[in-house]
C-alpha cells in the first residue's frame, strides 16, 4: 500500500508575495526517505517553483540546513519520521529571507568574519612540519564544522543578543584556531571579546550540529578553561563569584553559616548522624528561593524518608565554576562533597536544584574523574517514585492549566523528562507543552545557565522573556519550574517585563496536593491564596 | 533582426574574474592576488560548498613518508598507466612534481592532515598506486582542503560572490573580455569585465542518473569554453568510481570512498567470492575502471545483490579503527540502517569524474587569449582514467598555476578590452526567454530525467556502437525538440529561482553528453573508462591520440590530437 505524508512547507516570493504562508503537499513516502527527498519530490512533481538549497545529498557541504518539525537540520541527513503524518520544513531563523526556504546567510558570515577565523603566522614553517597527532587532539573535532548554520539558528543567545555573542559557529571555529600552535594571533581574546562568557552552555547547538561538535563543553567551556587559567580573562562578576566562592563557599554573596536559615522555624534533621539521604539544599534555594528548599524538606518528611541537610556544612556543588572554567577551585568542592558523603555514610543524594544534579551526576566525573559513590536524584525523580509507592499522596488535586520548562540541567544533560511530568499528572494539573516543539530535548534555555545570569545579565533575562513570550501555550498562565536558577531568572523577566504569568516549582504544587491548606504553613499564606486563586480563576 | 534591449545590470570590472568556487578555483584566486592583481572569484554555490568539500579519500602527493622508495617519477608512470596512456605527459610532469609543495601549503594556510607516529604527513595506498601515496584526513579530506582554501581566501579578504550564475563568457575576437552572470540571491544581472577569466567549475556527473556528484557539476564551465573559442578534448572519458550507495533510493550514487578499500575492504558477489581475484592482480585496488567493469560484470551476469550491487565488507577490521578511519562511511551507512562494523555495504559503480574538458598547455592556458582552466574543468592530464587521490592534487597544482599565469596575463594587458555590447543584450534574452510564459512546455526536470535516464542506459560503463548512436538520436531530439519547449513555473523573477537554474544547466549538461557520446561513437576501441563492448581491446596503433572539439563559424568539429609523451615512452 502506497503510503503518503503530508509536507507542511514555508513559503514565501518576495517578487509576489506580500506575506509568507505554508502550504501542505502530499508526499509519496518510501522507506529511507530523507526529508531532501520530500523537497526533491514537491518541486519536481508538485510546485516547481520551490526555493531550497542543496548540493551535496551526503552531510558533506551543510547547503540544505532547514528547521525540520521545529528542529534545524540538514535536509539530506535528517530521516523522514516513519511514525510521523506530517512533516513540517521552514528555513532557518535569525536569518533573512530570500525566498521560500532560502535565507541570506550574509549576517551569520559577517559575524565569523569579524573574529578573522583563519590562522596568523609569523614565517612560513619549515617543511615539512612535524605536527603529532596529540597536539591536534581537541581541536581537530572542531575543524569539521561545515558552516551550515544549524547552531546558529537555533541558539537562544543569538535570538536576542547576536550582537554580544557571535554564536556557536563562531566558537567553534575560535576554538580550532585557539587550540592551535601554530597561531600566533590571540583568538582567545577575541572569544572572550565575542562573548565566551555568555554561552548558556545549554547544548542545543550541539543537539543540531550534523557533526555532533560538542561546542558547550569542547569549545566554549576549554576555551573557557584557557581564558581563566592561563589568561585570567573574566567577567567583573564572575572574578568576583570566583573570590566569593573561595571565601565563602557560594556564589550568592552570603555568609555560608546561613545557610540553613530557611529552615529556622521547620524541624529539618540538620547534620544528622546516621541520615541515609541528603537533601543537597544548593545555593539558591537556600538563599533565593527558599520555599523550594522549606516545601522539598517538608515533602521529604512527609514520605518518611531518613533525611539531613548539611545547613553551613553544606559547601556550594561548584557549578559555576565548572561553568567558567575554574575546575583546579572545583576539584576542592568536589573533594569536599566526596568526604561528606563518605563521612556520613548517605545512600543517596537528593537535589532540588538542576544545576547541583547535573554537576554531580556529570561534572564530577567528567571533568574531574571524582565519583560520590551513590545514587544521585533529583527530588523530582524521588517524588515520582514516593507517590508510585504511595509515600506521598497528592489527594488534593489541583485542576490547573499548566506549562513545564525543561531545565537543561535536568533534561538535556541528563535524560529527566517524565518524572517532573509524572508527578505534573499526579498533582491534577493538565499539562500543556510549551510551543515550537521547545520541550524534552529540544527545550529552550531560561538563560541564566552557563555563568550567563551573573555575566550577562541583559542577555539571560532577554532569553527567559524570549522563551515566555514565544513559548507559552495560549491561556495557560504558569509555568512549573524544577530548577531554582531557572525560576529566578524566569521571575525576573516576568517582573522585569510585567508578563502575567505565574512561575510555580514542581514541589510547592506537590506540597499543596499533598496537605491541602495546611501548605500555607510552609508557603506563607499569601503564596497558597495566590496559587489556589489561580486554579479556580 | 530586432533591436534588443539590454536589461539593467550590475557591472564589474577586475584583472581576473574565477568562475568556480571549489579546489581549483579557489586556488587559483588566492594565487592571482598574491600577484597583485585584482580578482574577483564567483561560484554558484555558497562558500566552501563546492564538489571539493565532498572529496574524502585524499590527495596523493610523492612525499614517501610512509614508503621513502616513492618519488614524484613513480607518480608519474602510476598517473600514466592508470591513465592507459592518454594523459598528456608534460601536464602530468607539473602535477605530480608539485603536488608535494602545494600540499604543504595547504597546511601552511590552516588545513591540518593525519600524522604518521614521527609527526610527518600520514600516507596511504590508493588504487593503482605503486607506493601509499595519499595523504588524507579521515575520510573527509576534502573538507579539510576546502576548509584551508576558506580560511585562505577569508585572510587575503579576496572577494567572492557567492550563488552567481555565469551563463556566458564575452568576447572580443580571440580573447575574452567578461561574462554576463546573475545573482541568484538578489535576481540580478551581472556583467563582468576582466582582462582575464580563469574556468574551474569543475565536472558534469549530473548528467547521470547516478552519480556522486553534486547539484553544481553540470559541465558549465566546459560549454562556456567551447562557446568561447577554447578546444575539448577527451570528452568520451568519464570514470565511474567502482563504489556508490545503491539503496536507500535517495542515497543512490552517493560516493562510498576508496579508503574503505585502502583499509582493507574486500568486494564479494552474492555467493560471497572475492570476485576480483578473477580480474586483476591489485585486487580491490585495482585502477577505478577495472574494479567498475568488474562489478559492472558481477551485477549483470546475475551475481548481484537485491539491490544490483555487490558486497563491500569491511566487518573483518576492528569496529574502533572503522569508526575513526572511515567516520564519515560509518555515519552515511548508519543512517541508512546499516552498521558497516557489522554488516557489508551493497554498492555498485557511479559517475563520477569528468577527464574530459577544456584543452590546456603548460601554462594553463586554453586557445582563447585570457582565458584559463583548471581542475576537473580541464581534459589531458588525467588521461583515459584517473587514479584515486589524483584529483585534489589537480585543483591545487593547475589552479594554483592557472592563477599565477592570469595574473601575469592581466598585468601585462593595459585594459579589459571593448567587446560588443550586443553579447549581454542576446544573452540576457535568451535568459528571459526561458523565464517568459508560454504553454504546453516540458519542465526542466523532465528533460533532466530524460538525459539521465538515455545517458544511464547507453552511455554509462560499458558502451556499444548501437546503445551509443540511439543515445546521440536521442540527445538531438532533446537538443531540437525538447530544450525550446523549456517551460518553468515561475516568470516573475530570476531570484532563487531553482527551475530556471535547472533549465540553463540541462542545456550544459546535454551540449556535454553530445560531445561525451560523439567522441565515445568515433573512438572505436575501449581505453581506460571508455569500454567498448563491439572494440573490446586496446588498440594503440590507431588510438594513442586525443579527439578534440572546437565550434568553428557554429558548426561542431573534431580533429584527432597526438598524446603528448615527454618522460615515458609506451612499452608498445
Amino acid at each position: 500500500m502506497e503510503e503518503f505524508k503530508k509536507v507542511k512547507v514555508f513559503r514565501f516570493n518576495p517578487a509576489k508575495d506580500t506575506q509568507s504562508r505554508y502550504e501542505t503537499y502530499e508526499v509519496r513516502y518510501v522507506e529511507g526517505m530523507r526529508v531532501l527527498d520530500l523537497l526533491h519530490s514537491i518541486h519536481d512533481d508538485h510546485d516547481g517553483s520551490l526555493a531550497y538549497r542543496w548540493e551535496c545529498r551526503s552531510g558533506q557541504c551543510g547547503s540544505c540546513a532547514v528547521i525540520i518539525n521545529n528542529k534545524a537540520g540538514l535536509a539530506c541527513q535528517t530521516l523522514v519520521p516513519r511514525n510521523l503524518a506530517e512533516v513540517a520544513i521552514s528555513p532557518l531563523p535569525v536569518f533573512p529571507i530570500v525566498k521560500d526556504l532560502v535565507v541570506d546567510l550574509e549576517k551569520g558570515y559577517r559575524h565569523l568574519l569579524k573574529v578573522n577565523p583563519f590562522m596568523h603566522r609569523i614565517a612560513s614553517p619549515k617543511r615539512p612540519e612535524i605536527i603529532h597527532s596529540y597536539e591536534v587532539e581537541d581541536l581537530k573535532p572542531m575543524r569539521e564544522c561545515i558552516e551550515c548554520w544549524s547552531c546558529v539558528s537555533m541558539c537562544p543567545v543569538v535570538k536576542v543578543a547576536w550582537d554580544v555573542y557571535g554564536g556557536p559557529v563562531v566558537m567553534s571555529q575560535l576554538a580550532r584556531l585557539a587550540f592551535d600552535k601554530r597561531n600566533v594571533f590571540d583568538h582567545l581574546l577575541t572569544a572572550f571579546l565575542d562573548g565566551l562568557n555568555a554561552c548558556t552552555q545549554c547544548a542545543t547547538c550541539k543537539e543540531v550540529c550534523p557533526k555532533e561538535i560538542d561546542i558547550p563543553e569542547k569549545a566554549v567551556g576549554k576555551m573557557r578553561y584557557l581564558a581563566y587559567n592561563k589568561r585570567n580573562l573574566l567577567r567583573d562578576g564572575h572574578k568576583a563569584i570566583i573570590e566569593e566562592m573561595n571565601r565563602n563557599h557560594n556564589p550568592l554573596f552570603e555568609l555560608n553559616e546561613t545557610r540553613a536559615n530557611w529552615a529556622k522555624n521547620f524541624k529539618v534533621p540538620l547534620s544528622k548522624k546516621g541520615a541515609k539521604i541528603l537533601y543537597f539544599v544548593g545555593c539558591m534555594a537556600s538563599w533565593r528561593e527558599q520555599v523550594v528548599a522549606q516545601s522539598t524538606a517538608t515533602l521529604l518528611e512527609l514520605a518518611g524518608a531518613d533525611f539531613t541537610i548539611l545547613g553551613p556544612r553544606e559547601r556550594d556543588c561548584g557549578s559555576i565554576l565548572f561553568r567558567l572554567g575554574a575546575f583546579d577551585l572545583a576539584r576542592r568542592f568536589a573533594l569536599y562533597a566526596r568526604d561528606t558523603v563518605k563521612d556520613y555514610n548517605f545512600d543517596s543524594i537528593v537535589t532540588s536544584c538542576a544545576g547541583c544534579f547535573r554537576t554531580f551526576k556529570r561534572d564530577y566525573p567528567e571533568k574531574l574523574d571524582i565519583d560520590l559513590g551513590v545514587p544521585i536524584y533529583h527530588s523530582s525523580e524521588l517524588f515520582a517514585e514516593y507517590i508510585n509507592q504511595g509515600k506521598l499522596a497528592p489527594k488534593h488535586k489541583i485542576n490547573l492549566p499548566v506549562t513545564y520548562h525543561d531545565p537543561c540541567h535536568l533534561g538535556k544533560h541528563v535524560g529527566v523528562y517524565e518524572a517532573p511530568r509524572e508527578c505534573i499528572k499526579a498533582i491534577g494539573c493538565s499539562l500543556e507543552e510549551m510551543l515550537n516543539g521547545r520541550i524534552k530535548e529540544n527545550s529552550m534555555c531560561c538563560g541564566a545557565g552557563g555563568g550567563v545570569r551573573s555575566g550577562y545579565r541583559e542577555v539571560a533575562r532577554e532569553v527567559a522573556s524570549y522563551r515566555i513570550s514565544t513559548d507559552l501555550p495560549k491561556d495557560v498562565k504558569v509555568m512549573i519550574q524544577t530548577c531554582p536558577f531557572c525560576y529566578f531568572n524566569f521571575q525576573d523577566a516576568v517582573e522585569t517585563k510585567g508578563y502575567s504569568i505565574e512561575n510555580i516549582d514542581l514541589t510547592e504544587l506537590l506540597l499543596i496536593a499533598t496537605r491541602g491548606p495546611e501548605a500555607s504553613k510552609v508557603l506563607g499564606q499569601e503564596r497558597y491564596n495566590n496559587i489556589m486563586s489561580l486554579s479556580t480563576r | 533582426m530586432r533591436s534588443m534591449k539590454a536589461q539593467p545590470y550590475e557591472g564589474i570590472e577586475t584583472d581576473v574574474l574565477v568562475i568556480g568556487g571549489g579546489g581549483a578555483g579557489l586556488r587559483a584566486a588566492i594565487e592571482a592576488q598574491k600577484k597583485n592583481v585584482e580578482v574577483v572569484a564567483v561560484g554558484k554555490e555558497i562558500i566552501g560548498k563546492s564538489h571539493t568539500v565532498m572529496a574524502e579519500g585524499g590527495y596523493n602527493a610523492a612525499l614517501g613518508n610512509v614508503d621513502p622508495k616513492d618519488n614524484w617519477e613513480t607518480h608519474f608512470s602510476d598517473t600514466i598507466k592508470g591513465g592507459a596512456w592518454l594523459n598528456d605527459q608534460e601536464l602530468v610532469e607539473v602535477l605530480v612534481k608539485e603536488a608535494p609543495e602545494r600540499f604543504y601549503e595547504l597546511e601552511e594556510f590552516g588545513g591540518i592532515f593525519d600524522r604518521t607516529s614521527s609527526g610527518k604527513l600520514a600516507q596511504k595506498k590508493s588504487g593503482g598506486a605503486s607506493y601509499p601515496r595519499t595523504c588524507f584526513v579521515s575520510d573527509y579530506s576534502g573538507h579539510e582542503i576546502i576548509a584551508a582554501l576558506v580560511d585562505e581566501v577569508r585572510r587575503r579578504g579576496i572577494t567572492f560572490m557567492e550563488e552567481v550564475f555565469v551563463s556566458k563568457l564575452l568576447t572580443s575576437g580571440n580573447r575574452v573580455a567578461g561574462a554576463v552572470a546573475f545573482n541568484m540571491k538578489s535576481g540580478n544581472f551581472i556583467v563582468f569585465r576582466s582582462k582575464a577569466i580563469i574556468l574551474a567549475t569543475g565536472g558534469a556527473g549530473r548528467m547521470y542518473e547516478i552519480t556522486t556528484n553534486p547539484a553544481s557539476a553540470t559541465g558549465d564551465g566546459k560549454i562556456l569554453a567551447i562557446d568561447a573559442g577554447a578546444e575539448l578534448k577527451d570528452m568520451e572519458m568519464f570514470q565511474f568510481h567502482p563504489t556508490g550507495m545503491v539503496w536507500p533510493p535517495s542515497c543512490k550514487g552517493v560516493l562510498v570512498t576508496e579508503v574503505v578499500r585502502s583499509a582493507g575492504g574486500i568486494l564479494m558477489n552474492r555467493q560471497g567470492e572475492r570476485f576480483m581475484e578473477r580480474y586483476h592482480k591489485m585486487l580491490e585496488l585495482a585502477p577505478r575502471d577495472v574494479v567498475s567493469r568488474s562489478i559492472w560484470r558481477e551485477i549483470s551476469e546475475g551475481r548481484g545483490t537485491p539491490h544490483n550491487g555487490v558486497n563491500l565488507t569491511i566487518t573483518h577490521v576492528p569496529p574502533e579503527t572503522v569508526k575513526e578511519n572511515l567516520k564519515t562511511m560509518y555515519k552515511q551507512f548508519l543512517l541508512a540502517g546499516v552498521d558497516i562494523t557489522k554488516e557489508p555495504m551493497e554498492v555498485a559503480p557511479s559517475a563520477h569524474h569528468y577527464m574530459g574538458g577544456v584543452k590546456i598547455n603548460q601554462k594553463a592556458e586554453t586557445s582563447v587569449k585570457g582565458l584559463f582552466a583548471a581542475g576537473e574543468e580541464v581534459g589531458g592530464v588525467q588521461g583515459a582514467n584517473r587514479l584515486g587521490g589524483n584529483a585534489l592534487p589537480d585543483t591545487q597544482v593547475f589552479g594554483r598555476l592557472a592563477g599565477e599565469q592570469a595574473a601575469n596575463f592581466a598585468r601585462h594587458e593595459p585594459s579589459v578590452p571593448s567587446f560588443s555590447v550586443a553579447q549581454i543584450a542576446q544573452e540576457q534574452e535568451r535568459i528571459m526567454g526561458l523565464l517568459a510564459e508560454k504553454s504546453g512546455g516540458i519542465s526542466p526536470i523532465e528533460v533532466r530525467r530524460h538525459l539521465n535516464r538515455i545517458m544511464e542506459e547507453n552511455a554509462g560503463i560499458v558502451r556499444t556502437g548501437e546503445r551509443l548512436s540511439k543515445a546521440l538520436i536521442e540527445i538531438e531530439n532533446i537538443i531540437k525538440k525538447m530544450l525550446p519547449k523549456t517551460q518553468l513555473t515561475e516568470h516573475s523573477t530570476l531570484q532563487y529561482h531553482r527551475e530556471l537554474v535547472d533549465a540553463l544547466e540541462n542545456i550544459n549538461l546535454v551540449r556535454n553528453a553530445e560531445l561525451l557520446v560523439r567522441s565515445a561513437l568515433i573512438r572505436t576501441e575501449s581505453r581506460g573508462a571508455h569500454y567498448r563492448l563491439d572494440y573490446p581491446k586496446t588498440d594503440n596503433v590507431n588510438w594513442l591520440k586525443h579527439i578534440t572539439w572546437s565550434i568553428n563559424a557554429g558548426v561542431l568539429n573534431y580533429e584527432f590530437e597526438p598524446v603528448s609523451i615527454t618522460l615515458l615512452k609506451p612499452p608498445f
